[in-house]
């Protein structure tokens, strides 16, 4: 064994080492961009007020898709608190995904609908659309109605029966910044080339919230959360922003993203696919350079969309698995992109960075950390050299970690008690001591789920709150999922407190990808 | 170098980033407690300057006590945050305020700094206070996009000929955000510059007549009603459609046969645009010719015909009604239109 080790495996650990240095060096390079390109956005948006656009006559309509299914407790929380967002030419449509509860019916009365003749455009194939309502209080709200049929289907509905240039796709239960709309429009209306533009997304979890926005915003107390916290914040102020200006980005969130309707429709909406906000993300870029105009992906980094994270570990791992099977089956669909120079920086760069750096990290760590244990059993490497270079992995770990807390102290400070960014600094050097390993794993089965042809989003299990304390959850609603579907998202309204009511805090999950890759490294 | 060294190295390295990030992060967030902590001054700054507001057209010096005790950074935040929610008399005391502060006098110096950021900042503050200043046609030719787009918002408020002119420029230019905020500026200002943009048309080039023509659909002069009819001629679909709205939205008496003839076009865009133009005119006996595009093949245009004959009145319901009761495309849109004519009635659904 000891002689297999040496003959084959040595060779192997540097192969790994190799990669590790790699990888700190693409991070590195990442963090660089990052620092620079937030710092150009900063001095752009300083002092800035957004005001034109709210009474502009030239800017562009939106459009806000909203997939419902079984959402009676909490869709008319959600769909009020999107009525009140800011922003000049706005529409609403929500799509009712065959829900068994009373979804419609709650709209129906709360919104004043009336039916009318069940006709759209037709563009992208899904489902039909059985019954169209407007409203007679909004005049920007249509609901419309069809079977079940899952995520990607119903945003497909929607898609066809919205009328703006360019539309929203938001996860139900996200909490959007009142400005997020009039500050991601932006790079719209700079770019012709632009086709989508994604914003950051925030835990909300120890936050609270107040008529459908954001009261206090407040960093997690609890470990889990607040380690997905630093994630979220590795990912979206060091990870997004540095792609900006090292090749695009590949991934806008599902949470919240602003997309330009007519390359939608064009590349065919969304794919029925666990990752679907990743891969039609790819697909725009790739499309775009199919036909010969590059499509630009941007990413603005002071809209937030806040939202859940699961507090359980199990939903936790169930979360990672699916997401790195998504970003699996993204990267297998569009595999020819990969170091082909006819799609440019994607093929060349961006892609092959992405499987090198974000899908392969978690196989070569895991291959790294079994080498380093077994060599020391083995006698091969010394035990003061395995206790080193674990612990220089985790020092590079929390060395970006700490990157990130650095760009956020430094630009939004969204979290405004210095305690809750003090205790981020905690979270951040906890989550290398244990956390990070089982990321690893989740991704890795992940991979294995994939490859063994697994589809489904898995069961979900949501809770409900009422209490104003962290601690405290509600009802634990089973989940209607049916093998193979999608299962839509909870509704905006499960954090929301009903009018008149007092603030209320968050402590229940939800599902949101929140980067590209599973751990979200820096991506 | 043995590889225990190395790795001893590379974690000592890593370790020093470790600390100076920290360190980073410690020092900003011991400014910002100092800042907070300084909290109360800024709310007596906000009530002083509110004070100010509600006096006198010129406090005097009396009213600054509180300021003159402030940071300048917090004077320009509470200044900055007010400015827009004040005019009249009260943005000349919040004037007044910004001089005696010295924050108008660097922003008129920060205007010609070599930092785009500065210029860019001290643009923001001169047009959130409306001072004008004749360094302002001179940031239309800066080589920031972001300060010429923001000369553009700036110049609403003092709309000069030559600032006028500098918007008329900027609408060619090859960054969308600059050729956003001059469209925005232009429609705002309304009368004193569309005899610019119709000087312009005579020379413009395609793009540049595409964003005039948006100016006057949205600005609705008469004076444009000749230009736009002859540009409803042009060899460019998307221009001719254009022109069909700004033609629309001038009200002139001439215009609906124009449309009228613009519904045969090749083109859908402008069949929409003609269409949608009707409506706005609620030019009747074009109801007839509007008829026909509910069987159309493309949904916009079916959908843009229901919603022309709902804005046409009597002539235009009578013929939804006379399509609803067939099996096609006509008579779904027919239906749906009725049916908002009816939910726009606060009536029960058709």
């Amino acid at each position: 064994m000891r002689q297999f080790y040496l003959d084959v495996l040595v060779p192997v650990t540097y192969v790994v080492l190799v990669y590790f240095v790699g990888l700190a060096l693409f991070y590195l390079a990442l963090f660089g961009s990052a620092a620079l390109d937030m710092r150009r956005y900063l001095r752009e948006v300083r002092a800035e007020r957004y005001q034109e656009i709210l009474s502009s006559e030239v800017a562009p309509s939106i459009s806000v898709l909203v997939p419902a299914h079984n959402e009676e407790a909490t869709i008319t929380e959600s769909v009020r608190a999107l009525l009140t967002l800011s922003y000049p030419q706005l529409e609403i449509v929500v799509v009712d995904d065959g829900s068994t509860d009373g979804t419609l019916a709650v709209l129906a009365s709360t919104f004043d609908l009336v039916p009318i003749q069940p006709v759209y455009d037709l563009r992208i194939a899904t489902l039909p659309v059985t019954a169209i309502y407007r409203s007679r209080q909004f005049p920007h709200l249509v609901v419309a109605a069809k079977d079940q049929s899952g995520k990607a289907d119903t945003l497909n509905a929607a898609l066809n029966i919205a009328g703006s240039e360019l539309v929203c796709s938001l996860d139900a239960d996200t909490i959007l910044d009142p400005d997020g709309l009039r500050r991601l429009v932006r790079p719209f209306i700079r770019s012709p080339r632009v086709v989508a533009a994604g914003a950051t997304i925030r835990v909300a979890n120890g936050c609270t919230v107040s008529q459908g926005r954001m009261a206090t915003e407040r960093g997690p107390h609890r470990a889990l959360a607040g380690i997905q916290a630093v994630e979220y914040l590795r990912a979206f102020l060091f990870g997004r922003p540095g792609w900006n200006r090292l090749g695009g980005n590949l991934l806008i969130s599902g949470a919240f993203g602003l997309f330009h309707r007519q390359s939608l429709l064009e590349t065919d909406g969304y794919t029925k696919t666990v990752g679907e906000d990743m891969e039609l993300v790819v697909r725009l870029r790739r499309h775009g350079y199919e036909t010969g105009q590059p499509a630009r992906i941007e990413f603005v980094p002071d809209p937030v969309a806040w939202t859940e994270t699961p507090t359980a570990l199990r939903e936790l791992g169930r979360q990672r698995e699916r997401w790195q099977r998504g970003f699996t089956d993204t990267l297998w669909r569009h595999r020819r992109l990969f170091f082909n120079p006819r799609y440019g920086v994607l093929g060349m760069v961006v892609f092959p960075a992405f499987v090198f750096f974000e899908w392969m990290a978690p196989v070569v760590e895991a291959v790294g950390l079994v080498l380093v244990v077994l060599g020391a059993l083995l006698g091969v490497i010394s035990p003061l050299f395995a206790i080193l270079f674990f612990s220089l992995a985790c020092g590079i770990g929390i060395l970006l970690s700490m990157l990130a807390l650095m760009l956020e102290e430094l630009s939004f400070r969204r979290y405004g008690r210095a305690r809750d960014r003090a205790l981020l600094v905690v979270w951040a050097v906890l989550e290398n001591l244990g956390y990070r390993q089982l990321t690893v794993v989740w991704r890795l089965r992940g991979v294995m789920d994939y490859l063994g042809g697994k589809t489904s989003w898995g069961k979900m299990k949501r809770k409900g709150f009422v209490g104003s304390d962290d601690e405290r959850s509600t009802s634990d609603t089973p989940s209607d999922h049916v093998p193979g579907v999608p299962v839509p998202p909870a509704g905006l309204g499960a954090l929301r407190s009903p009018p008149g009511a007092p603030p209320i805090r968050l402590s229940v999950r939800h599902d949101t990808r929140l980067a590209s890759q599973g751990s979200a490294r820096g991506g | 170098m043995s590889p225990v060294d190395l790795v001893v190295v590379t974690l000592i390295v890593v370790g020093a980033g470790i600390c100076a990030v920290l360190t980073t992060v410690a020092v900003s967030s011991l400014i910002q407690m100092h800042r907070v902590r300084r909290e109360p001054r800024l709310a007596a700054v906000r009530q002083a300057v509110v004070v100010a507001l509600s006096g006198p057209d010129d406090p005097g010096p009396g009213a600054f006590t509180g300021l003159s005790r402030s940071t300048r950074r917090y004077v320009s935040a509470v200044l900055l945050e007010l400015a827009p929610s004040v005019n009249g008399t009260s943005r000349m005391v919040l004037n007044t305020l910004g001089e005696r502060v010295g924050m108008l006098g660097r922003a008129r110096r920060g205007i010609r700094s070599r930092r785009w950021s500065t210029r860019l900042y001290s643009a923001r503050v001169l047009t959130a206070l409306g001072v004008e200043s004749d360094a302002l046609v001179g940031l239309f030719d800066d080589t920031a996009p972001e300060v010429r787009a923001q000369a553009a918002t700036w110049a609403v408020a003092t709309p000069s000929p030559g600032a006028v002119a500098g918007l008329v420029g900027l609408l060619g230019d090859t960054d969308g955000l600059c050729r956003f905020a001059a469209q925005d500026a232009l429609i705002r200002i309304g009368l004193p510059a569309f005899r610019a943009l119709l000087d312009a048309l005579a020379s413009a080039d395609d793009d540049v007549t595409g964003h005039i023509l948006e100016i006057a659909a949205a600005g609705g002069d008469g004076r444009f009603a000749g230009p736009a009819t002859d540009l409803c001629g042009h060899v460019a679909p998307r221009l001719r459609a254009r022109a069909a709205s700004a033609l629309a939205r001038t009200g002139d008496p001439a215009a609906g046969p124009v449309l009228v003839g613009l519904l045969d076009d090749p083109s859908h865009e402008v069949v929409l645009a003609a269409a949608s133009g009707l409506a706005q005119l609620s030019y009747w006996p074009g109801a007839a010719e509007v008829e026909p595009l509910l069987s159309r093949p493309s949904w916009e245009v079916r959908r843009q015909a229901g919603l022309t004959l709902l804005a046409l009145g009597d002539p235009g319901t009578v013929l939804l009604w006379a399509n609803a009761p067939g099996d096609g495309q006509a008579a779904d849109m027919s239906i749906q239109a009725l049916q908002l004519r009816s939910l726009a009635a606060g009536g029960a659904p058709v």
